[in-house]
C-alpha cells in the first residue's frame, strides 16, 4: 500500500473529507486555499480561493454540487464545487470550526468558535440547491453551555444534532424545539473529532484524554473504546471491516527531543468490536490532525500536522483480514 | 462564678472575680519526682574509717563522665555488724538532672569497679516500680492462637510461575508472570506505597514505604504482616536469612513525636524510650515487629556524623554478626539477637575505605564444621604505609590474609556467591602516575593459606561480575582504555557511551592442557558499548547492556556454553561463547534477571526521564515476550525466591532427567494456551453477538423512525446507487509509425 502523498498545502491540516461518491477528496488546512482533489490518483481538481484566514472545515452535499468551508475569517462560504466560484457568505463573530450539511442536504450546521466575549454557538441555516442566493437567517442557534462546542454532526435522519464539548461532555439536541434531550460526560479532555457512522445511530469520538469512544447516538450510552498512549486528533470508521482507525500523536509543542518514533505520529488501527489495536501505519512526520474514509471503505486519506496528506488505498490483503473469533 | 450582666458589672477591678482563670491557666506544680536518683549496688562493704574514701572515688571516678552529684547527693546506709557499723553495699546517688542519671546509667552499669566486682546501677523509680509488683503470681491471660499466612505460598505455583511487582502511576501491583499471554494481576492497589517498593531478600515480605514507616506485606491474601513506625523513613535492608530488618530515616526518633502521632490510647504500641532519642537507625526483629536497638550515625574523625551511607550494616551470613564502617576510623561489630559490641570495642582499622562479609559460612573440608566467619577490608595509602587489604575472621579477630599493595588509587571488593573466592578489583596508578590501570588480586579464601593469583590488565575495569555457579569460578569483566566516565545529566543518565571490552577468565586447575594453575583468559568480546554486565542467577548466560545512556541502548545476550564443538577444536573454552541475540530496548534504565534465569526484565523508569515509560520482559535467549508501556512507570522487580532446598546430587539428577520433565511442562504448556485461546474466543464471540443484536435492534428502531419522517414529509437522501460506475476511457494506442515520403 503505497500511499499518494498530496502536496497542496503549506499549513497544517485541519480537515479532510470525501464525498459521498468518493471519486473525490476535499481538504483543508491552515492556509487559505481549499484544494480538491481526485482520490484514486491525487491529481488536483482545483481550489477555493477566497478566505482571508486559516480553514478549518470543510463539506459538500451529496450531489457534489456545493462545497462549503469555514475559516477563521469569521466567515463560511459556499461555492460552486464545479467552478469554484464563490455563491454565498456568512458572517460571524468568530471563526467557523466545523460545518456539516445535513443528509437530505436543506440544512447546514456550523459551530462556532468561543473568542472575545462572543459564546460559542452551533447555527443551522437552510441550503437552497436551485439558487445561488442563500439566506443568512439561521433557522435555529443553539447555545452550547456550559462548555463550548468542538464538534456537532447530524444524527440519523437529521432528528438531532450531536455536539462534542472542550470539557469531554456530549450533548444531544432536538434541535428543531431547541432542546437539550440529553447530556454526558464523555471524555477527560477535550473532544477533538466526532464522525457519525453512515446511518448515523452511533458515532466515534476522539479526545485529547489518549482515548476514542463509540456512542449510542439515541441514549449517549458508550459502547466502546480505543486506548492509544498520546492524544487522540482524530478518529473514524471503516464501512466494511469493522475496524476504526485513530490518529494522534504529542503536540508540537510536547514533542521535546529527538526521532519520530517519539511523537507516535502513527495511523492506528483497532477493532471495533473487540478494542484490540491490529495495527499501526507509519508515514507523518508530524502528529495527525485528521483522518477521512472513502465511504466505499477501499482506501483513507491522513491529513497531518507536517502539511501533508497522505491517500491510502488498501492492498488486496486487507480485505482478506478477518479476527479470529 | 455568677455571669456577669449589665446590672451586677463590678464596682472596681480589685472586685473582679478571676479565680476561673487563673484555675484554667496554673502552671501545675513541678512534682517531686526522682527520676535523677540512682541506686548502685554491689559495692564492697566497708567500715567508717573507708567510707569517705569510697565516695569520694566514686564521685570523682566512676561518676565523673556522666554528671555532676549533688550536694550531700550521696547516700550509703550503714548497718551494725558486730559492733562495728560497716556500710551495706549499696548507695543512692543524686544527680542534677534526670538526664545525668541517665547517662550514669549507661555509662557506670556493668563497671568493673575492681576485680570481679561489677558495679550495678539502676534508676531509683524502678526501685519503687517493682515493690509495687504483686507477690503472688498471677499467669498472664493466654492470647488465642491465630494462625499465621504461609509465607512461602507462591512457590507453590502449579507452574511454577514467578512474582513481580510493578509499581506506575499511583498503583503498586503485584502479578504472576506469564508468557504466552499477558502478565496475571494478582492484587493492585492505589497510593499501596508513598515512596517505592521493595522486596525481601528471600521474597516472604513485601515492604512499603510510608510517612510514617515501614509496612511488610505477604501471605497468599497480601495482608498486613508487620509494621514498624519510623517517621519519615528512607531506607530498609533485612538480613540474609530476612531475621531483622534495618531501617534508616533521615529524621533523627523524637519519642514525644511519635507518641503524639499514635495518640494516646495507643502509646503502648510506642517503640522508642528515652535512650532512642536522637538515634537514625533502627533494628527490628521482622517477625515480631519489636525493636531490637537503635543506632546514632557513626561519628567521622571531625567529631561529626560522616555522610549517611547505606546499607549502614551488612550482615554476616549465619546473621550472628552485623557490622558498620566508622569512614577511616574502625568497624564495629555487633552480635545478634544480643545487639551488643562485638567483645566491647570496634576493630581499629585506620583509613578504611570499604568492607565486605564473605557471603557464606566455608566449612571445613576435612571435620566439615563451619569455619569462623570472614570478613575483608582494605586501606588505602598513607605515609610509609602501603595500601593493604586485609582478611579477618570473626569472632576472633585473627588476621587470616593480608596483602600490601601499591600505587592504589581505589579497589572493590567482590566475593563469589560461594565465599570461596574474592577478587579485589583495584585500580592503579601506572608508575608515571598519568594514567590508571586494573590489577585484579583474587585471594583464594577457600583454600589453605589463601593464595592470591593476580590478573594485570592493561586498561582500566568498569565492572565485574562473578558468574554465580558453585565450584565454577569464572567472571567477566567489562574494561576500557578510556577510563573517564561520560558526562551525565542530573538524573544519572550519560550523555555518550565510551567504547568498552568484555573479557571472560576462569579459574583453571592444573591438568593436561593446563600447565599452570589459575585465571585464564577465555575471550574478549570488543568494541561494546556496554556499561553493565549480568550474568543469570544460574549462570552459563550472560547480559550486556548498555543502560542509562542517551545515545545507545543495545542489549547482547551471550550463551557462554554454546558452541562446544568449536572450543573442543581449538582447544580454548572461551570459543563457546556466543552470540544469541543483539537487540535494543530504547531509554533502559533498569534490567533484571528473574530468580530461576528464564526471564528478564528491561525498564524504562519515570524516574529517570519520561520517554517510553515502560518494560519488556525477554526469555534468556533474548527473545521479546512482552513490551509493555505504562505512563508514570517507576519500579518493575521480581519476587526473589529463596536458596534451593536441594543437594547438589539431586539436583544433578535432576538436570539428567531433564527429558521426562520437559515432557510434561510442554504438555502443561499446551493445555493453558488452549484454554486461554478458548477462553478468549468465547469472549469474543459473546462480544460480537452483543454487537449484532444491538445493531439489528438499532436498525428496526431506525426503518420504525424512517417511516414516520418521511410520513411527516422528510425527504430521504438518495440512495447511493450501488452498481459498479462504467467509466468508458479511450486509449489510443500508436501500433505503427510509417513515415513516407509522397513525391
Amino acid at each position: 500500500m503505497r500511499p499518494i502523498l498530496l502536496q497542496g498545502h503549506t499549513r497544517p491540516l485541519t480537515q479532510i473529507k470525501y464525498n459521498s461518491d468518493g471519486d473525490l477528496l476535499m481538504t483543508v488546512a491552515k492556509d487559505t486555499v481549499a484544494n480538491l482533489w481526485y482520490s484514486h490518483n491525487g491529481e488536483r481538481v482545483g481550489t477555493y480561493e477566497g478566505h482571508q484566514g486559516a480553514l478549518w472545515t470543510i463539506d459538500c452535499n451529496k450531489p457534489s454540487t456545493l462545497v462549503i468551508t469555514g475559516a477563521a475569517d469569521n466567515t463560511a462560504r459556499l461555492w460552486h464545487a464545479e467552478t469554484g466560484r464563490q455563491l454565498h457568505v456568512w458572517e460571524f463573530p468568530t471563526a467557523v470550526k466545523r460545518v456539516e450539511f445535513s443528509h437530505d442536504d436543506r440544512y447546514v450546521l456550523m459551530v462556532t468558535e468561543e473568542r472575545m466575549g462572543h459564546k460559542s454557538a452551533i447555527y443551522v441555516f437552510p441550503v437552497d440547491n436551485s439558487t445561488p442566493e442563500q439566506s443568512n437567517e439561521p433557522i435555529v442557534v443553539l447555545r452550547p453551555s456550559p462548555s463550548k462546542a468542538t464538534m456537532a454532526a447530524w444524527s440519523y435522519l437529521d432528528k438531532y444534532i450531536v455536539a462534542g464539548h472542550d470539557d469531554g461532555s456530549l450533548t444531544l439536541y432536538d434541535w428543531k424545539y431547541e432542546e437539550v434531550v440529553r447530556q454526558a460526560q464523555a471524555h477527560d479532555g477535550t473532544i477533538t473529532d466526532l464522525q457519525m457512522w453512515k446511518d448515523g445511530t452511533y458515532f466515534i469520538t476522539s479526545s485529547k484524554d489518549k482515548t476514542a469512544r463509540l456512542f449510542e447516538t439515541n441514549t449517549l450510552n458508550p459502547l466502546k473504546m480505543y486506548k492509544a498512549d498520546t492524544g487522540v486528533n482524530t478518529a473514524t470508521m471503516t464501512p466494511t471491516q469493522d475496524l476504526v482507525i485513530l490518529g494522534g500523536g504529542q503536540a508540537a509543542s510536547e514533542v521535546t527531543t529527538t526521532s519520530s518514533r517519539q511523537g507516535k505520529f502513527e495511523s492506528r488501527f483497532y477493532h471495533k468490536v473487540f478494542e484490540d489495536e491490529v495495527g499501526r501505519l507509519k508515514g507523518h512526520f508530524g502528529p495527525i490532525n485528521t483522518l477521512a474514509m472513502q465511504p466505499d471503505g477501499k482506501g483513507f486519506a491522513s491529513g497531518g500536522e507536517d502539511g501533508y496528506v497522505r491517500v491510502h488505498h488498501f492492498d488486496p490483503d486487507y480485505f482478506k483480514f478477518k479476527y479470529d473469533y | 462564678m455568677p455571669a456577669y450582666t449589665f446590672e451586677n458589672l463590678p464596682a472596681s477591678e480589685e472586685e473582679i472575680d478571676y479565680s476561673d482563670l487563673e484555675r484554667k491557666f496554673a502552671i501545675p506544680e513541678q512534682e517531686e519526682t526522682l527520676e535523677n536518683v540512682v541506686v548502685v549496688d554491689n559495692l564492697p562493704i566497708v567500715d567508717s574509717s573507708k567510707e569517705e574514701k569510697l565516695i569520694k572515688v566514686l564521685k570523682n571516678k566512676v561518676f565523673k563522665k556522666s554528671g555532676k552529684v549533688k550536694e550531700n547527693g550521696f547516700h550509703m546506709p550503714k548497718a551494725d555488724v558486730k559492733g562495728v557499723e560497716k556500710t551495706k553495699g549499696y548507695a543512692f546517688v543524686e544527680f542534677e538532672t534526670a538526664e545525668q542519671a541517665q547517662a550514669a546509667i549507661r555509662n557506670v552499669n556493668g563497671f568493673e569497679f575492681e576485680k570481679s566486682r561489677f558495679l550495678l546501677v539502676n534508676p531509683f523509680m524502678d526501685v519503687e516500680k517493682y515493690v509495687e509488683v504483686d507477690d503472688e503470681y498471677r499467669a498472664p491471660p493466654a492470647e488465642p492462637y491465630v494462625e499465621r499466612e504461609h509465607l512461602r505460598s507462591w512457590l507453590a505455583d502449579e507452574y511454577g510461575r514467578d512474582q513481580f511487582a510493578l509499581y506506575a502511576d499511583q498503583e503498586l501491583s503485584v502479578w504472576w508472570n506469564e508468557t504466552d499471554q499477558p502478565a496475571e494481576k494478582i492484587k493492585g492497589r492505589q497510593n499501596w506505597t508513598e515512596s517505592y517498593m521493595q522486596w525481601s531478600p528471600l521474597g516472604s515480605y513485601m515492604c512499603t514505604f510510608h510517612r510514617q514507616g515501614l509496612v511488610l506485606w505477604g501471605g497468599p491474601s497480601w495482608s498486613k504482616l508487620m509494621r514498624f513506625v519510623h517517621l519519615n523513613i528512607k531506607s530498609a535492608d533485612f538480613s540474609p536469612s530476612e531475621r531483622y530488618v534495618v531501617t534508616l530515616s533521615s529524621d533523627p526518633i523524637d519519642v514525644e513525636a511519635v507518641s503524639a502521632l499514635l495518640g494516646p490510647e495507643n502509646a503502648h504500641q510506642n517503640p522508642y524510650s528515652a535512650a532512642d532519642q536522637g538515634n537514625s537507625v533502627c533494628i527490628w526483629d521482622a517477625r515480631t515487629g519489636t525493636l531490637l536497638r537503635s543506632f546514632a550515625l557513626p561519628i567521622g574523625k571531625d567529631g561529626n556524623p560522616t555522610k549517611t551511607t547505606w546499607p549502614q550494616f551488612s550482615w554476616s551470613p549465619s546473621e550472628t554478626y552485623f557490622a558498620r564502617m566508622t569512614h577511616e576510623t574502625s568497624i564495629s561489630i555487633y552480635q545478634a539477637p544480643s545487639m551488643v559490641l562485638l567483645d566491647k570495642k570496634s576493630l581499629a582499622t585506620p583509613g578504611i575505605q570499604d568492607f565486605s562479609w564473605c557471603p557464606s559460612v566455608l566449612t571445613d573440608p576435612r571435620t566439615g564444621a563451619a569455619r569462623p566467619e570472614l570478613l575483608a577490608y582494605w586501606t588505602p595509602e598513607e605515609g610509609n604505609l602501603p595500601a593493604r587489604v586485609s582478611i579477618v575472621s570473626i569472632p576472633d579477630r585473627a588476621l587470616v590474609r593480608t596483602k600490601n599493595l601499591f600505587n592504589v588509587f581505589a579497589a572493590a571488593l567482590h566475593w563469589h556467591p560461594s565465599g570461596k573466592m574474592l577478587c579485589v578489583r583495584v585500580q592503579r596508578f601506572t608508575k608515571s602516575k598519568k594514567s590508571r590501570f586494573t590489577n585484579l588480586e583474587i585471594f583464594r579464601t577457600g583454600e589453605r593459606d589463601v593464595p592470591v593469583d593476580v590478573v594485570e590488565l592493561k586498561d582500566s575495569a568498569v565492572a565485574f561480575d562473578w558468574e554465580p555457579t558453585e565450584d565454577n569460578f569464572r567472571f567477566a569483566i567489562l574494561h576500557t582504555d578510556d577510563p573517564t566516565p561520560p558526562q551525565t545529566n542530573s538524573s544519572g543518565i550519560a550523555m555518550a557511551a565510551v567504547k568498552t571490552n568484555a573479557s571472560f577468565y576462569s579459574f583453571e586447575r592444573k591438568g593436561k592442557l593446563v600447565k599452570k594453575e589459575g585465571f585464564q583468559l577465555l575471550n574478549t568480546l570488543k568494541n561494546k558499548s556496554a556499561t553493565l554486565l549480568k550474568w543469570s542467577p544460574h549462570g552459563r548466560y550472560i547480559i550486556l547492556a548498555t543502560m542509562r545512556t542517551m545515545t545507545t541502548c543495545t542489549l547482547e545476550f551471550y550463551d557462554t556454553d554454546f558452541d562446544h564443538s568449536a572450543a573442543n577444536k581449538s582447544g580454548n573454552p572461551g570459543d563457546a561463547i556466543t552470540l544469541l541475540a543483539s537487540t535494543e530496548h530504547y531509554g533502559i534504565t533498569d534490567l533484571e534477571w528473574d530468580p530461576t534465569g528464564r526471564y528478564v526484565f528491561t525498564s524504562a523508569s519515570s524516574w529517570r526521564h519520561s520517554m517510553e515509560n515502560g518494560y519488556v520482559l525477554w526469555d534468556f535467549k533474548g527473545q521479546m515476550l512482552h513490551k509493555v508501556m505504562l505512563e508514570r512507570f517507576k519500579q518493575i522487580h521480581w519476587r526473589p525466591r529463596p536458596r534451593s532446598l536441594l543437594t547438589e546430587e539431586q539436583r544433578r539428577q535432576v538436570r539428567k532427567d531433564l527429558k521426562t520433565y520437559a515432557r510434561e511442562f510442554d504438555e502443561m504448556d499446551e493445555r493453558k494456551l488452549h484454554a486461554a485461546d478458548a477462553q478468549l474466543m468465547t469472549q469474543r464471540r459473546r462480544l460480537v453477538s452483543e454487537w449484532e443484536t444491538w445493531r439489528e435492534q438499532v436498525g428496526e428502531f431506525l426503518e420504525k423512525e424512517t417511516d414516520d419522517a418521511v410520513a411527516d414529509g422528510y425527504k430521504l437522501p438518495i440512495a447511493a446507487d450501488n452498481e459498479d460506475l462504467v467509466v468508458e476511457e479511450i486509449v489510443e494506442e500508436i501500433v505503427e509509425e510509417k513515415e513516407e515520403v509522397i513525391s
